[in-house]
């Protein structure tokens, strides 16, 4: 048998690394690429499956595809959730906390309705919606910075590349809010209001699919924080 | 043979160039903090994005990039990551829990100059100062919190920031800036060293709850998680009265004691900056209103009036106003310069009395030997600080652009019959009570 020539070798050598790199390229860059998003959200999906849809997403039939969507960041922590809602409540707000409120959601309903609001503000809002076709689309409604305005409100309209990254799609100028959502079903909406109470105190809540998700409550010179039951008084 | 292989391979390589927007190699530490803090202070100016070549001849690679307030605040920080390949991480503003970063390869196969630039033009339509709450935090208000590279942030009512390029040693903040991007602004930034108005910064929530004043960038570990469990967080900027403010920041801040004469020079050239910067902004509303004579819709009225412009010289006046009054209660004024009294007491004829009362006895004032910030701001018209003064917190000035020049400035007392049939939207008068 003739010896392999130097040249064999290196013609070779050059063949199979450009076999590696372009398995590498299908693998890494076009195959998984594609799965990364759905990778992300696979992964913040906790293992309860109650759906937690707004009030429009409940009125339609349920489509599970988007499960993960919808249940994204909203569930709680499924690891140990520290709960020291209830104490600090009482070092935050005792006259409160005397109304036997135990949960946050009770709270913000009590301060509500039992304070008062005087002014509520939507500054964020975020609504998630699957089209028909499957793909998702993002409407993101914001204080809007270039103006003059204190109040007047912009909204931006997003699609979702293959890596999950919102990509923001022009407006024609003539939609609306309720015309982008119609285009598809809701699956999430996260908010972020702050409430000016009637004695004075302040609420700077963010709510996702009507839960509260966080919130602090300044009450006269008292911050309560809380995410979930997790909570801190200083 | 080897030649069609050697192509092969330059293709494959080619196609699996670079995917992430740039590749980190380092990661934020306390040392990379301080670079960026020594770097924000050398480094960032405000024809950052507008000189066409770096001082060393190249071209600068971030020319021409136009942003507003809160993409100016991102662009700092996103810039230094850049440089010095370090990972730049914020929330993903349109839904909670997720981020964005420079891992992101969207624009793989261009070159890298392209996918820096065009993940700048990404953020701006991402972004906005009502994200910024969630990629920064309250600091305490120190020399060692509050550092070149942090910002300052309005409540949301007056969406606007800036970039603390550094704390003087007098312990005033240098800030770096963008306002509104309007049809006439070119790619260059603002700044000014004096404070912000806080009851302008606070307004409408002064507590925790409005994220406005001092921040500063959370760690990527604390991304999506409760503001207040960030180390450093600190609520204190909330728990002091905005009428004392500024003399509490200042006093924190300080390594020196500001000299009377070094506080109404410094606030004097503040006041004048917002007077002669709003030659411009009128002038472009005005030549606009001459080749379009009719009513404007809401964001063309909205590019084009200056309420918040006027508000902020106002806001400068009054507290160049207060100042002035209160050297004049501790020492008499004997620590200034004759001269520098002689031209306060111009523009400030009646300090004892109320602002109220003071706009209502000055009289016209002509430019004369001691006139200050004498600006051209018509063709072949001048006015002095003192006189714009007088017409601002008299109302002559209008911010509303259906008026013409002559009524923006207050030569004609306003409004024109175009601003009283026209729809105006947000205006703004002086409060001569807010003392």
């Amino acid at each position: 048998m003739k010896p392999i020539s130097l040249k064999v070798w290196i013609t070779w050598g050059v063949i199979l690394f450009c076999l590696g790199v372009g398995s590498d390229y299908y693998f890494w860059h076009l195959l998984f690429q594609e799965k990364v998003g759905a990778t992300q959200d696979a992964a913040m999906t906790p293992p309860q499956t109650e759906a937690t849809a707004t009030p429009e997403a409940s009125e339609t039939p349920a489509d599970d595809s988007f499960i993960s969507e919808i249940q994204g960041a909203v569930s709680e922590p499924t690891g140990e959730i520290k709960d020291n809602f209830l104490e600090s409540l009482k070092a935050c707000a005792p006259e409160v906390a005397a109304q036997a409120i135990a949960t946050p959601e009770a709270l913000m309903e009590y301060l509500q309705k039992s304070i008062g609001v005087k002014t509520e503000e939507v500054s964020v809002e975020n609504f998630h919606l699957t089209l028909p076709d499957g793909s998702k689309r993002r409407v993101h409604v914001v204080i809007s910075d270039n103006t003059n305005s204190t109040t007047k409100k912009e909204i931006r309209f997003f699609k979702l590349d293959a890596e999950g990254y919102p990509e923001r799609l022009p407006l024609k100028g003539d939609e609306t809010l309720k015309s982008l959502l119609a285009q598809g079903t809701q699956t999430r909406h996260e908010a972020r209001l702050q409430l000016l109470l009637k004695d004075g105190s302040s609420v700077n809540l963010e709510r996702h699919d009507q839960k509260v998700f966080e919130f602090q409550f300044a009450n006269h010179g008292k911050v309560l924080s809380c995410r979930f039951k997790e909570c801190l008084c200083n | 043979m080897s030649r069609s292989l050697l192509f092969l391979f330059t293709l494959l390589a080619g196609c699996v160039a670079q995917a992430a927007v740039w590749t980190e190699v380092n990661q934020w530490s306390p040392a990379f903090e301080t670079r960026f803090h020594e770097w924000v202070q050398n480094e960032w100016r405000t024809d950052f994005f507008s000189r066409k070549n770096l001082p060393n001849g190249q071209s600068n690679p971030y020319y021409g990039l136009r942003m507003d307030c809160a993409d100016t605040v991102y662009s700092m920080r996103a810039v230094f990551s850049y440089e010095n390949k370090l990972p730049f991480v914020i929330q993903d503003p349109t839904s909670s829990g997720k981020t964005i970063s420079n891992k992101m390869s969207r624009w793989d196969g261009k070159d890298e100059l392209t996918r820096v630039r065009s993940f700048m033009w990404f953020l701006y339509e991402t972004i906005s100062t009502r994200s910024l709450p969630n990629d920064t935090y309250p600091i305490a208000i120190t020399r060692e919190t509050v550092v070149p590279g942090s910002l300052m942030l309005t409540t949301k009512k007056n969406h606007h920031s800036w970039t603390v390029k550094e704390i003087l040693p007098i312990g005033v903040p240098y800030l770096v800036y963008n306002s509104v991007v309007g049809a006439g602004s070119g790619f260059g930034l603002q700044e000014r060293q004096s404070w912000p108005n806080p009851e302008w910064v606070f307004q409408g929530d002064a507590s925790a709850n409005g994220n406005a004043g001092f921040r500063y960038w959370r760690p990527e570990a604390y991304l999506n998680k409760p503001v207040w469990q960030v180390p450093g967080y600190s609520d204190e900027q909330y728990r002091v009265a905005l009428s004392k403010w500024t003399r509490f920041a200042q006093d924190r801040l300080a390594l020196r004691q500001e000299t009377d004469q070094q506080l109404v020079t410094r606030l004097l050239k503040t006041t004048c900056e917002g007077f002669t910067g709003r030659v411009t902004s009128v002038n472009e509303g005005a030549a606009y209103l001459r080749s379009n004579p009719r009513c404007m819709d809401y964001a063309t009225y909205d590019t084009y009036s200056t309420p918040n412009r006027d508000r902020r010289v106002f806001d400068d006046f009054m507290a160049l106003r207060r100042a002035y009054r209160e050297i004049l209660s501790i020492n008499g004024g004997n620590q200034l310069a004759p001269e520098l009294i002689g031209q306060l007491n111009k523009i400030f004829p009646a300090i004892t009395h109320t602002a109220a009362v003071e706009a209502a006895k000055m009289g016209v004032s002509t430019e004369d030997a001691v006139s200050v910030c004498v600006a051209e701001y018509l063709p072949g018209k001048k006015m002095d600080l003192a006189e714009f003064k007088r017409r601002l917190f008299a109302g002559h000035i209008s911010n509303n652009p259906h008026d013409g020049a002559e009524y923006r400035w207050g030569d004609v007392r306003g409004p024109s019959q175009r601003a009283k049939s026209c729809q105006s939207w947000d205006p703004w008068s002086p409060d001569l009570t807010a003392e």
